[in-house]
């Protein structure tokens, strides 16, 4: 390269400041639209419903084929169950996500469901899997 | 002279140097790490899939009974086969079809769901379906086999 040519003049850059950029749009993106697996506990299998929306900011409860209850992730008997959450009577604004299996006797159900009215968490969320919509015959 | 001259320019070129405005700069290189070590953990632990469900809310402790028009009252008893209503078994489509109808002769109609202890969870979800699905808003629930609430 001759000595004083156009290309001698100029400065190799670095394009840090835009990749920063990019990456916190990005970051910003997956922050707003991706959610994080709430604790289970338990796999079980959903019914399927025609679901209403999304459920935001509740307190997670699992049952489980055989009965187990498990909440936030932890196995708790009934009475744990009760105990649970007369501590966290503050939260009972918010809505209480039931994820039982589809095969689980209502018997169980209602269990759950009386001890949520006695401790007056009175939001249910009955998760499911969306109802494929069918078309009507023609 | 020539070099008075030249400190003259020398000194110049300084003060134009000097007048030129400061560049002001920040090594962004450890923002964009941090942002893309943020990014990767975003992207591995989130997922896009929405967590979807039946809204319901329960009766209050302290709530109080509400009279009804006996009209208004629809109520169903939700078996492994389909849906029991006044001793017919109805299936999905016929009782959609069967709360319509009620729903346009009594308007803010009450739909009770009976549940038998030994019935499957996954029936329940599916009566509330169908009375989403047909336009009922109050959902009143029973266990059958207790006779009270719930």
């Amino acid at each position: 390269m001759r000595k004083g040519s156009f290309l001698s003049k100029l400065r190799p850059i670095t394009l840090g400041s835009a990749m920063a950029d990019m990456a916190l749009l990005l970051l910003v993106f997956f922050m707003a639209s991706t959610t994080t697996e709430p604790p289970r506990g338990v796999e079980v299998v959903l019914p399927k419903g025609t679901t209403q929306g999304a459920e935001q900011d509740s307190l997670y409860m699992t049952i489980s084929r055989s009965g187990d209850i498990y909440f936030d992730g932890n196995l708790v008997e009934l009475e744990g169950l009760h105990d649970n959450l007369a501590m966290r009577r503050g939260e009972k604004d918010r809505p209480v996500a039931i994820t039982a299996d589809r095969d689980l006797d209502y018997a169980y159900i209602s269990r759950v469901l009386g001890i949520l009215q006695e401790q007056d968490f009175l939001n249910v969320v009955f998760m499911s899997e969306p109802r494929e919509s069918i078309r009507p015959p023609r | 002279m020539e070099n008075d001259n030249l400190i003259v320019k020398i000194l110049q070129r300084r003060g134009r140097l000097k007048n030129r405005p400061e560049e002001r700069s920040f090594d962004s290189v450890s923002i964009a790490d941090m942002a893309f070590l943020l990014l990767i953990f975003f992207i591995v632990t989130g997922s896009f899939v929405l967590r979807q469900g039946i809204f319901f809310s329960l009766p209050s402790k302290t709530s109080g009974s509400v009279s009804l028009d006996e009209r208004q009252i629809t109520e169903v008893f939700p078996v492994e086969n389909g849906f029991l209503h006044n001793g017919i078994l109805l299936n999905r489509e016929g009782f959609g079809r069967m709360l319509r109808e009620r729903g346009k002769k009594a308007a803010d109609s009450v739909l009770m769901i009976h549940m038998g202890g030994k019935i499957r969870y996954e029936r329940l979800v599916d009566t509330l379906s169908v009375a989403r699905e047909s336009g009922v808003r109050r959902v009143s629930l029973k266990n059958a086999d207790k006779g009270g609430a719930l």
